[in-house]
This record gives structure tokens, sequence and C-alpha cells, in this order.
């Protein structure tokens, strides 16, 4: 029986879907504790579309966490995107212009933090911190001491009803999939965050594959921001201050350990962003106050980032 | 009558659904040294794991000194007097020498609410010096030291516990001749005090030489237990392996090799330890480097890959001389290298087996549209998880559930795996069992007889007499002799320009 249960647990197939179910059971849940009303239509809908731009931006954060770095400026990073694409759209009337400048936003953010991280040999997850000041420095100045910045909600809307923000999504994880499960490119990713001296001991070039990694996570972070500007129409100082927060919850959630590595699924960002609006909305439908929704998702956090550090234990 | 210090009974260790330690009954008499030995995966080192604490045994029981003995962990198996140096890394690197001895014990230097370094590394110096360690400072930060000076601290860190039982695990292959009669002082030392100490090593010749009694595990099992007298290297072997493996451990041809030059360094000059080194490495030749373990020799082998930065001179492989500067240049030219520091450099040990061996075939498995071929991959892991009979219960078993010489024969696959010509083998046989190391040496055959070229950096000496068709003794930095293959070669004469 124990070691049926082993061999089921380190299945590479089980351990991929194994957060699915877990979304699946969250679901179920909230599904008897509102009496079904969570799993109607109109809510299933705005949970996915909640889901969609943390979806985004955690799937680019797994393939930066596959080399073994965390960033904990993906939150203060997409919101420069959103206010670059934002002027964007107010100087050029054009979408593609902002949805091009928040891509070229989030790219320039992260290749900035990997360069930086370079020159000054340190750690990005330390300059990840120093960043999040630092871009929260950026974005009141961006928007001038805090003032709102509103875009055309009907070219938005329109946007939307063409399914954009999910067709961003299915597209961009489709891409990242291929790129890390199955491409050589995304094998090299996850070696580096294995072990980056053995990497470049197999012929790795190592900073260039970095590069690239931060650059996929860069485009995630631009999507995910065009998709939140063509939710809200709007981009003020409290435009995704959740973000940060939710990405992390997201690609832990989604089975990809902090550390990096070998484990790390591109899925992880899909279902990890779906758990977390699940949680989130389904606790808000329960009647359970916002203050103590943070606390609980917190708590959420804590244990399963211990959980899947005591796993790794067990099976060391 | 011999007094008892330590019985196992019935002990039993499951990792998952392998069964490491099969009801094994163990006795450590006073004043004995134990030699424990067995192939890859017999279960000496999980024998050890459990009577100093770092794993609970799944079934069975312990006593120490007649009170039953069942150590939480390292430190309390520690102070309760069983100490063990581990066969990797068991230091940490960020803390000096000093910490790293006195670690768990800081209380004993505290002084009000600091901590008195000065007498802390006073205290460090005089153990090193009652051990006859020189050139290492208390203060230095561990990751400064190289692999033996490391192994020599944990000797230290052993010493000063007073071990009632001292576990040596898999240490000596890690030491050069120097460091070694300093452990072997230690081991004999607390052997006459009337202490025990046990010897888990793979060298057949050096624990017949140490070893009062020999206890041989294989998988899992314990098979017998001898008195030195009783016991030859040829019944241990057999008794290991379950076969005769006395003929032909080495080559015996003198084949020679072709005048074809693969590799050569040119006067390089690096800022460790190399100093105006040339070399040439030919088609199909076994180029051996020896010497004493901090000659240089594992600093040239960085080198030659482009592991270690070149200050002055060059490395140039093949026809067309391409010049190696890094590793990636290196692969590019079909150069590999197996670094003796298997744990940190090697293997990505929280990774499966399968990613550690596939890692060298990206390109090789890749189908058409550019993805890799799953079925291809699947076929280059299990080509070498089967030549090399890596034992695990699947592919996607984690390398750090290995044993030692598990894991050193993925390191050997994920190389070998791929076609290389120029393969650069830095202690390649170290922790890996008589019957391995026999199929590691027929294989270097078959792959210098298929035109590669292997530069065998080694600290055996009958490995490198035995194997290789040149051998260049290095002395710091330097070449200082170079002898051609011959069957009246002895480790004697090449000694004498070692030291």
């Amino acid at each position: 029986m124990k070691e049926k249960i082993l061999k089921i647990r380190e299945n590479p197939f089980v351990s991929y879907f194994f957060p699915f179910f877990v979304m699946l059971l969250l679901m179920l849940l909230f599904a008897a504790w509102t009496g079904g009303r969570f799993i109607m239509p109109r809510n299933l809908t705005l949970v996915v579309n909640q889901a969609l731009a943390v979806g985004l931006v955690a799937t680019g954060a797994v393939v930066m966490f596959s080399t073994s770095r965390m960033s904990a400026a993906m939150g203060g990073s997409t919101a420069i995107a959103c206010i670059i694409g934002a002027y964007a759209f107010l100087t050029t009337n054009s979408t593609a212009a902002m949805i091009l400048g928040c891509i070229g936003g989030g790219i320039f953010i992260m290749l900035l933090a990997i360069g930086l991280s370079r020159l000054l040999r340190m750690d990005v997850m330390i300059l990840s911190i120093i960043f999040m000041t630092l871009l929260l420095a950026v974005q009141q100045w961006l928007l001038d001491g805090g003032k709102n910045l509103s875009l055309d909600y009907a070219k938005m809307k329109e946007l939307q009803n063409m399914n954009l923000p999910l067709t961003f999504c299915a597209v961009f994880v489709i891409v990242c999939m291929i790129l890390l499960e199955f491409s050589p490119f995304g094998r090299k990713l996850k070696l580096i965050g294995s072990n980056e001296t053995c990497s470049r001991q197999v012929g790795i070039n190592t900073q260039r594959m970095l590069a690239w990694a931060f650059l996929i996570a860069g485009i995630g972070v631009g999507l995910g921001a065009a998709v939140t500007l063509m939710r809200s129409a709007t981009v003020s100082q409290n435009t995704v201050n959740s973000m940060n927060m939710d990405v992390m919850l997201a690609v832990v959630l989604g089975g990809t350990p902090v550390r990096g590595g070998t484990n790390a699924k591109v899925f992880s960002g899909v279902w990890g962003a779906m758990t977390v609006a699940i949680l989130t909305n389904g606790l808000s439908m329960v009647g359970i106050d916002a203050v103590w929704i943070q606390a609980i998702r917190g708590i959420f956090f804590i244990a399963v980032i211990a959980l899947s550090e005591k796993r790794s234990d067990v099976l060391a | 009558m011999e007094k008892v210090l330590l019985t196992c009974k019935g002990i039993c260790k499951d990792f998952g659904i392998t069964k490491a330690l099969k009801n094994v009954d163990f006795t450590v008499t006073r004043g004995k040294v134990c030699g424990l030995i067995g192939e890859n995966g017999s279960g000496k080192s999980t024998l050890a794991a459990v009577i100093s604490g770092i794993y609970p045994a799944t079934a069975g029981m312990m006593e120490l000194n007649g009170q039953p003995w069942k150590p939480k962990d390292m430190m309390e198996s520690q102070r309760g007097g069983i100490s063990i140096i581990v066969q990797e890394a068991g230091t940490i690197g960020r803390l000096t020498v000093a910490e790293n001895i006195f670690l768990g014990q800081e209380s004993r230097f505290r002084k009000g609410f600091l901590l008195d370094y000065k007498k802390m590394n006073a205290k460090a110096g005089e153990l090193m010096d009652e051990l006859g360690i020189q050139g290492i400072s208390p203060q230095t930060r561990m990751m400064q030291l190289n692999m033996q000076e490391r192994k020599l601290i944990e000797i230290v860190k052993a010493y000063y516990y007073a071990p009632q039982i001292l576990i040596v695990d898999e240490t000596t292959n890690a030491l050069s001749h120097a460091e070694r009669s300093i452990l072997f002082g230690l081991i004999h030392k607390l052997a006459d005090e009337g202490n025990a100490v046990i010897i888990i090593s793979h060298d057949i010749e050096e624990v017949l030489e140490h070893c009062d009694t020999i206890t041989i595990l294989k998988d899992g099992e314990l098979m017998t237990t001898l008195e030195q007298g009783q016991a030859n290297p040829r019944q241990i072997k057999e008794l290991m392996v379950g076969r005769d493996v006395e003929e032909g451990f080495y080559r015996t041809d003198m084949d020679g090799y072709s005048e074809e030059v693969v590799l050569k360094a040119d006067n390089i000059t690096t800022l460790r330890e190399i100093m105006n080194f040339s070399l040439e490495l030919h088609k199909g030749e076994i180029l051996g480097i020896g010497g004493l373990s901090d000659c240089g020799m594992h600093t040239l082998g960085k080198a030659l890959y482009g592991e270690e930065p070149i200050l002055l001179g060059s490395v140039k492989v093949g026809k067309d001389d391409v010049e190696i500067k890094n590793a990636e240049a290196a692969v590019l030219s079909r150069m590999a290298y197996m670094s003796k520091d298997r744990d940190e450099e090697s293997l990505a040990m929280n990774s499966p087996i399968y990613e550690n061996i596939a890692s060298t075939g990206y390109q090789k498995n890749k189908s058409r549209s550019g993805l890799i071929s799953l079925k291809k991959e699947k076929q280059y892991v299990d080509t070498q998880v089967k030549g090399l009979k890596i034992r695990c219960y699947s592919n996607h078993q984690l390398v750090s559930a290995l044993s030692g010489g598990n894991k050193q024969k993925v390191v050997f696959g994920k190389w070998i795996a791929r076609d290389f010509d120029i393969i650069i083998m830095d202690c390649p046989t170290r922790g890996v069992d008589i019957g391995v190391k026999y199929e590691m040496y027929n294989l270097m055959y078959e792959l210098k007889k298929a035109g590669k070229a292997i530069l065998l950096i080694g600290e055996e000496l009958p490995e490198l007499i035995g194997m290789c068709d040149r051998i260049l003794i290095m002395k710091q930095g330097a070449v200082s002799k170079e002898f051609l293959r011959s069957p009246d070669l002895t480790e004697k004469e090449i000694i004498d320009y070692m030291i």
C-alpha cells in the first residue's frame, strides 16, 4: 500500500495535475458553502476574469522561478507597465500602442532587474525588494502625485468583447508550456534552477538563459498589465496593489516550488491564479470581511510553502 | 573478555519502496577498528547514518554501553559519544573553520551576551595542532578551503567530541596521502584509548591494513564478519560483488595512441596553483595527471575545460585550434568534464536521475520540430541507467536519495551518454565499489579504442599506473616528471616525484 502511494506521488503526471484537483476541491467546497451560488455561470465568469491578469503574470513568473530566481516586485512592475500602456494609449489613442507599451514596459523592468543583479552581483530577490519601494515612487511620479488616468471605456470594452484577455492568456500559457516543458530551452532553465554550476558545466550559457527567462517574465507582466487596463479602463495608485501577493500565492499553490528547478510547472500560474480567485471570491461570498480574507490568504501561503518544503524533505 | 560498546539488532531502514537495510545485526567492541564494506547501495552509509542519528531506523533496536540507543539527530549522537565524518560535505561554507568545529557548542565560549571568538579560534588552532594539521587558519571561511581541507576540519570536529565511537564514512578517497596519515593516526589513537572506530571504505587494502574486523554488506543484508587474519582481498571482493573480479581489473595492453593532438595547453597560468603548464593530449590516449591533492591537478582540469580563468597562455582543441575560454565553448568542441566535487558541481541533487542524465543530450535528443523527443530522451537515459546498473526504483527517483556510488554512476552516465571526443575525468571512481570500478575501467578502455582522448586526474596511483598511456606527475602547479606506460612502473618510483 505504502509503495503504491509513493509511486503515485512520484508520478510526474500526478504531481502536475494535483494542484488542479485542489482547485476543483476548493470550488466544490464553496459551492456547498454558498448553496450553489458560487458555481452559477455568472460568478464563474467573474472568477475567470479575475484570474486572467494574475494568471498571465504568474505564468511568466513560473518561467523566472524555474531558474531559482524570485522577484517580490511583480506587482510593482505590472503597475508601471500599466501606466506606460495607459500613456501610450492616451498619446496615440491606439489600443495596439497600449498593448505594446505594456509589454515593452514589462520587458524593460524585468531585464533591468536581471541586468542590475548581474552588474551588482546581487540576489534577484534582494534587488526586487529594493525595486518594490523604487517602483512605488516611480508610480507616484508617473501619476503626478496620485492622479487617475482614465482610458476610453468603450474601446476597452470592445477589446474585452473580442475575448482578447482570454486569448492572450491561452496563447501565452501554451507558448510557455511548449518552451518550458518540451524544448531544450525550458529544460536548460530548469537545470539552472536546480544547480547553476552543474548547468554551466554541461555547456549552458547561464547568463544568456537568465536574460531570456526574465524577458519572458516581462512579457507576462506586460500582458497582465494590458488585461488589467482592458478590465478597469483606469490606472491609479491602487491599481494591481494585491498583484504581488496574488502572483506568489498562485505560483506556489499551483505546485511550483519556491526554489525552482525541475519541478517548476507552467500550469502552476493558471491553476494557482484560478485557486487564488476562487479563494478570494468564495470567502467574499460567504461574507468574510476583506481584512480577514487577506489574513486567510497569508495563512494559506505559509501553509502551502511549509507543506511543499516538507514534501521535498520526505522525498529526499 | 572483549567489551561490547554498541549492539545493533535487526536494524531495518526503508526509503519509500527501497529497503536499504534488512534485519542487520552489528556489534562494535571497545578498542577495535571495524571495517564496513560492500557494493554501492549495499547499505553501509545507511547503517552508519542510523547509528549516528541521521536517520531513524524503520525497525530494530540499538544499545550503547548496555543502554538503549536511539539518537534523535547527529548532535544528540555526538553528545552521546558517537561522531561521524560523512561522505560528502558536512560543513557550512559561510562559517569559519572554528565556528564549524564548535557548531552547537558555542555556549562554551560565551562571554556575557557575546561569544569570545579569540578563545574559540585559539582552541580550534590548538586542536588542529594536536592532529598535525598545518596551514589552515581558524578564521578562514570554509568556502575558501578545498575539499581535502574541509574534510580535515570534519576530522578535527569529530576529534573534539572525544567520541566513544567514530564513524569514518568513505572519507579517505577525498584525502591525499599526508591527510590520510592524519586520519589513520587519529583512528588508531582512539582505538588504543579503548574507544572504537567504524571505517566505511571501498579501498579493500586500506580496510585490511587498518581494521580488526571486516563486516560485509550486500543488498542491505549482512553477509559475514571476518577477523583481520581470516580475510584476503580476493575473497572479500567475491563476497561483495558475488563473482570473481580479481583478473583483468586494469587494462593489460600496450596499444599506444595516435599522434594526432586533440587538446593542447600552451604555457597556461591561472590565478590559483597552475604556473606555465603545457600538455598535449592525443587521440586515443588516456593521459593521467597525478600528485598530492594540492599540487594543482584539480585546478588544471577546470582550467582545461574553461571553468578556471586562465591569466596567461591558452587551451586549444581540435584541428582548427578552437580556443577554450568557457565551458560552453568546451562542450561545443566536444569536451566533457566530470568534476571531483560531485554533489556541488556535477549533479542537480534535488532533481530526478532522468533530468541529470538527460542534461547532456538536449541537442542530441531534439526532434525535427526543435522540441525534445521524449522517446529519444527516454532511450538516452535508460541506456545509461541499465548499462551502469544504477540502483533505483525508477528514473524519476531523486538523485539525493541515491547512495554515493550510485550518484557517481549518474555523473559517469551523464557524460558517457553523449559521444564526446575529449573527456576530463577528475577522480571518476571516487566512492565507487570494486564491481562498478571494473566496469568503468572497461568503458574507459572502450572509449580509448574508439579514439576518444581521456584526461584522467587521480589520487589513486594504482589506477593511474593501470589505466594510463602516460602519466604527468604534478608538484606545485607544474610537471615534475612524465612516465610512459610500462608493466614495470611502480608506485614508489612515482611517489618520489610527488613529494
